[in-house]
């Protein structure tokens, strides 16, 4: 999207990627108060397009920060849960189920 | 070794020699004392969270050793579990914020709504562990609702949709994790074999035994009768016990479609009947 300067007149041109050849392709808008209209519309809708992306990215940074935080109350939630559990006499078999440790049997009967 | 040990002593030498070039003066002199100690503070703290740090790994992996001196850890460190709950409270407030981007109106709802799931999921008589374990499965619920809405308003095939279907697949897990761990702490730890466990913590920490085989014994003796425990403790909120005896079917049902039921219809998790634990309690 820019201006063309040709024989000492500005002319506007707004490019844009062919869906289907996948091509940049530039269209003739025009010169004078035309283009300036347009240019006017484009640069609007760059800076609305790049105020979004920096919203997402605050959004995207909360949400990491959120979910860090998350992360290291279940680290140290499963590190409490499993030490309690040993602690109660249970044993992780196969690092999967939880199970009780019985106690052996004496022959004193 | 000696390799090491060399170059650290060349280092200390070439720190001792540069020492008296920058005491001039008595006060650049208590400067670099109070560098000294500083750099020696950080030292300490840091062989301390390496210590830490390795002891957690082993903890993980299934050492009893580490997870016994974990345990008289946090029973001589009272502030760790408070640490905890902040970290629980942090990391609701920051989802929260996370979603409705500072809105005050959805802020409160959501807030009510959690506080109102942390009422349900509580029992009267719970511990320590058991509300860490509400705490950690409100925290995944709030997160999932989060990450739910985001993959609801994300286009079909854009890059973002797709991070946000990565990351509903894993809220889905982590909040699954959470489900199971609350079930977990309810199921084989119920409120007197947990405070009767603590004792014996607090026992081992008094006469500073560092084996920890005679206290297991004990616990166990207090583990082995959990239906005392779950007969003293009816439930005044039925809506937190249905929900629970709820999510316990849920989990039959999966044992079920997995073949993973024994003949006479009941599902012995981790030796155990689970569902029948919280149906004793269900009025």
């Amino acid at each position: 999207m820019a201006w063309e300067k040709r024989r000492n007149r500005r002319y506007y041109y707004r490019s844009y990627r062919d869906p289907i050849t996948g091509k940049v392709r530039k269209e003739y808008i025009g010169a004078g108060a035309a283009g300036e209209e347009a240019a006017r519309q484009d640069a609007a809708l760059r800076a609305e397009k790049a105020a979004q992306r920096r919203k997402e990215q605050v959004a995207e940074q909360r949400y990491e920060t959120a979910h860090s935080a998350l992360l290291a109350l279940i680290q140290g939630c499963d590190t409490i849960t499993k030490a309690a559990l040993a602690e109660a006499g249970y044993y992780q078999h196969h690092r999967g189920e939880w199970r009780k440790r019985h106690a052996k049997k004496t022959n004193k009967e | 070794m000696p390799k090491k040990q060399t170059k650290n002593e060349d280092e200390l030498s070439a720190s001792q020699q540069a020492e008296p070039n920058a005491s001039d003066s008595p006060k650049n002199a208590a400067q670099v004392e109070e560098g000294n100690k500083m750099q020696a503070q950080m030292a300490r703290r840091a062989k301390v969270n390496a210590s830490f740090e390795c002891l957690r790994e082993r903890a993980n992996r299934g050492d009893p050793n580490a997870r016994a001196t974990l345990v008289k850890f946090l029973n001589a460190n009272p502030a760790l579990w408070h640490k905890f709950g902040e970290m629980a409270c942090h990391a609701e407030t920051a989802l929260v914020e996370a979603i409705t981007d500072g809105e005050w109106l959805t802020t409160q709802a959501i807030r009510r709504r959690a506080a109102e799931l942390r009422r349900e999921l509580s029992r009267p008589s719970q511990s320590l562990l058991e509300e860490l374990a509400v705490q950690r499965f409100v925290a995944c619920w709030v997160q999932l609702q989060f990450v739910d809405s985001k993959c609801a308003q994300a286009d079909g095939e854009s890059s973002r949709a797709k991070l946000w279907l990565q990351r509903q697949q894993q809220a889905h897990k982590l909040y699954a994790a959470a489900e199971k761990s609350l079930l977990l702490v309810r199921g084989l730890m119920p409120p007197t074999v947990q405070l009767a466990a603590a004792a014996k913590v607090d026992v081992t920490v008094n006469t500073a035994e560092t084996d920890g085989a005679e206290p297991k014994e004990k616990s166990n003796e207090s583990a082995e009768t959990p239906s005392v425990a779950v007969t003293e403790t009816p439930s005044e909120s039925a809506m937190g016990v249905n929900r629970i005896a709820h999510l316990a079917d849920d989990l039959d049902q999966n044992a079920r479609d997995a073949g993973v039921v024994t003949p006479d219809g009941k599902r012995r998790i981790n030796g155990h009947d689970l569902k029948g634990q919280i149906a004793r309690v269900d009025p």
